[in-house]
């Protein structure tokens, strides 16, 4: 019996090991502050057609974005949010206002590294187009 | 049966008996009081003007299920009762700021009056706007405006709704950039085919002229748009009311959300038209089952999701998953229920994921089958419906076919213009109620109809639409559509009708098809094959797909309307019903008819809800007016 109830727990702590990581681009465990939801909802809302999968099988057409590419790089993020990149990506400095873009970037400081949902059929997916990542 | 059962069975029978008839004297005896909580309140303007068809909605704390109602000619408004306990309450309607409130129900009524803020930055109005309203907004006053108002609208339109788009400003670079994006991406499905693939060439052909339109209309400088709002529901519309279910995402652990839902899903209009994305996008056909509970049907990839029942009490959702490939659910497309309350779907995708199937589902026992097309058949693809004697019928990559469900006979009709699965698949269904069977072909503007009983099939060629862009179009432009129509697969020449979806009057002799790119509901009869075509009055509202109810009045969905209207064949009149959403994305409707009265059924394609709509009459709101006026003479309010 003992040894039964050992081996779930074990099983269980193993599960949540591995459960964990594969949230893909979930924020982190610490609840957004209200600057970060914005963020987060404008970014689905303008961003996400290009930086995250458009389903769970699809490619992705530009590098994924976290908190590493993004802390001690706000400025620049912020930058290329603005003024885009010659004929990958549009800037947003004429519809997103400079507290919408921070909010964009303060958002993208919570999200994990992109881990790919588990059982993916494609492993090609989620090459980008561009050569960042 | 022993002495002793018998007199135990009397005892129990006596006890019911009693307890009913005390019942039956406790009603009669005590007063008339309704069960929940009457909610009302009124809207006005900041310059204290009444502010009619104002959408008003209330959902409850913690809930999922949100009701909502718009404001009367005094710019009042009343909620059915409902229970006790918190809820948000907001009012929108455009060119306003939303007014919100949190109201704490409880005894017999309780009252919320909103005063709402005028906008005045154009900027801020157009975030709140339908597609149609973007669309009808946009300048055309010159040949090559009008040229690429249709490129635009028949290009891009087919998938998206007009203002998720045109909610961004761009500069010439930046919508050039987005064109780049997007003549690489699969029309359909919507997925990236990534760099090395031969870019759409009507996208590549107009990407110049069409950038600088578009950062002409929503770019740097100030915008050539014209606004023209449409007007607030009023009468018959304004007795609505709406009930939508949030549906959570079929896959949280790739899309972060904070309670499983959107982050937005169009409920507040000025957060603009919410993406797709993010498992937003998916839930497609919707049906009323015979205990009222709706099902509905996921066309995007998921590894959880095939077929799922929402529990209209609740709210609550349970999902069925039909393995597909690779670990996913396969997904699922067209839905309906036959004469016995079977439903019947079709299978999409990757045929090795049991794409071109059907889906049989026993709401009762929630036990399905998968009914395959015999080898050699085209597989079922985007819509269904059933005839009059029970059969089945699917839609093909190249006509449709007839399932027996009794003989489990699959009878095969190709289209008379041959396709290949690709451009001229087709798109919509009815049988109508002689058996026979209809479809449409949206990218070739073809309806088909195959007769039954000598087994062929004929077609009718919709005429193109009038040349808006005369003087504009030259012989390069006619020539690229020529030879780019092969490669078409979602989207249409700038003269394409689109014949979408389509219902059948099933107590009657009618056909009706609705042409999503050219606006109009076409009546085929189905006696003597003669159609006739009504436009709507708004074309760019882009009628999607239609249900006729008992009385045969014609309901479709406006796709761009975000919106649903009522055609009434014998005054030839249309009702157009807003609902509650922005960029909710309306590709399907059914009726629930089961008690006499006639909602209309609803999924928002890209927002995960689920809506239900019935029009109140003028009396129960009279009866609620009057209830409303009581409790406010009580609380001494005016």
């Amino acid at each position: 019996m003992i040894h039964k109830s050992s081996t779930f727990l074990i099983g269980l702590g193993f599960f949540l090991a591995i459960s964990v990581p594969l949230r893909a681009q979930q924020s982190s465990v610490v609840p957004l502050t209200d600057a970060q939801k914005d963020g987060r909802r404008i970014f689905q809302q303008r961003c996400a057609v290009c930086h995250t999968l458009p389903t769970v099988v699809s490619k992705r057409y530009g590098p994924a974005l976290y908190k590493e590419l993004v802390e001690d790089n706000e400025d620049n993020i912020r930058g290329v949010i603005l003024e885009g990149r010659e004929g990958l990506m549009p800037g947003f400095k004429y519809g997103l206002t400079r507290a919408e873009v921070d909010s964009i970037v303060e958002y993208l400081k919570t999200v994990n590294r992109l881990a790919r949902p588990k059982n993916n059929p494609n492993p090609k997916a989620g090459t980008p187009a561009s050569s960042d990542e | 049966m022993t002495q002793r059962k018998r007199l135990w069975k009397i005892a129990l029978l006596a006890a019911i008996t009693a307890g009913v008839a005390l019942c039956a004297v406790s009603a009669k005896s005590a007063p008339a009081q309704q069960a929940g909580v009457l909610l009302s309140g009124s809207v006005k303007s900041d310059t204290g003007a009444k502010l009619d068809g104002v959408t008003v909605s209330a959902r409850g704390v913690g809930q999922t299920i949100t009701t909502s109602v718009f404001t009367d000619e005094d710019g009042n408004y009343y909620f059915p009762r409902m229970a006790e306990g918190k809820y948000r309450v907001w009012a929108q309607a455009e060119g306003f700021e939303a007014g919100k409130a949190e109201v704490s129900l409880n005894g017999t009524a309780g009252r919320q009056d909103f005063t709402l803020n005028t906008i005045k930055d154009n900027l801020e109005i157009v975030k709140q706007m339908t597609g149609q309203e973007y669309v009808t907004s946009l300048p055309e006053d010159t040949p090559e405006r009008r040229k690429m108002k249709d490129v635009f609208y028949n290009t891009c339109t087919g998938c998206h709704e007009p203002n998720y788009i045109l909610q961004n400003r761009f500069d010439e670079k930046g919508w050039e950039a987005i064109l780049n994006l997007m003549s690489r991406v699969y029309n359909g499905g919507g997925e990236y085919a990534g760099p090395d693939m031969a870019p759409f060439p009507v996208m590549a052909y107009y990407k110049k002229e069409l950038a600088t339109y578009l950062s002409e209309v929503r770019g740097p400088g100030p915008s050539t748009m014209q606004i023209k709002l449409r007007a607030r529901p009023r009468g018959e519309a304004a007795r609505a009311i709406v009930t939508e279910y949030s549906v959570p995402v079929a896959d949280p652990d790739a899309n972060p959300t904070d309670d499983g839902f959107p982050t937005n899903d169009g409920t507040f209009w000025s957060l603009g038209t919410p993406s797709a994305l993010n498992g937003s996008r998916g839930l497609h056909d919707s049906q009323t089952d015979r205990n009222g509970d709706i099902w509905f049907t996921t066309s995007e990839p998921s590894y959880t999701r095939t077929i799922s029942r929402l529990d209209t009490k609740t709210g609550k959702v349970i999902d069925i998953k039909v393995p597909g490939m690779n670990g996913l659910a396969a997904p699922t497309h067209g839905l309906t229920m036959d004469l016995n309350g079977i439903l019947w779907a079709t299978v999409i995708g990757d045929p090795r994921g049991g794409g071109g199937n059907l889906l049989r589902v026993d709401p009762a026992t929630m036990k399905y089958e998968v009914i395959a097309p015999p080898k050699g058949m085209v597989g079922a693809s985007t819509s269904i419906d059933v005839d009059s004697k029970g059969n089945v019928w699917a839609t093909t990559g190249s006509g449709a076919f007839r399932y027996d469900p009794n003989t489990h006979e699959f009878r095969e009709f190709k289209s008379p213009t041959p396709t290949d699965n690709g451009p001229g698949g087709s798109y919509g269904i009815a049988a109508d109620r002689m058996g026979n069977g209809w479809w449409t072909q949206i990218n070739i503007d073809r309806v088909n109809r195959a007769d039954i009983e000598s087994g062929k099939t004929q077609e009718f060629h919709e005429p193109p639409r009038p040349a808006r862009a005369d003087g504009a179009i030259t012989a390069e432009d006619k020539k690229l559509y020529e030879l780019a129509g092969v490669e078409l697969t979602d989207f249409g020449a700038w003269w394409s009708e689109g014949p979408r979806r389509m219902g059948a009057d099933k107590n009657g002799d009618i056909v009706w098809v609705c042409d999503y790119w050219g606006g109009n509901l076409e009546k085929y009869d189905i006696r003597t094959l003669k159609s006739t075509r009504y436009r709507y009055p708004t074309p760019e509202s882009a009628p999607y797909d239609a249900s006729v109810d008992k009385d045969h009045n014609v309901w479709v969905n406006l796709t761009n309307g975000d919106s649903v209207a009522r055609f009434d064949p014998k005054t030839e009149q249309w009702t157009e019903f807003p609902l509650p959403g922005r960029g909710i994305n309306l590709r399907h409707i059914s009726l629930d008819e089961r008690d006499g009265a006639t909602r209309i059924v609803v999924g928002y394609t890209r927002n995960s809800k689920i809506a239900r709509m019935q029009i109140r009459s003028q009396e129960e709101l009279q009866a609620l007016k009057a209830q409303a006026q009581n409790f406010s003479a009580s609380a001494g309010k005016p």
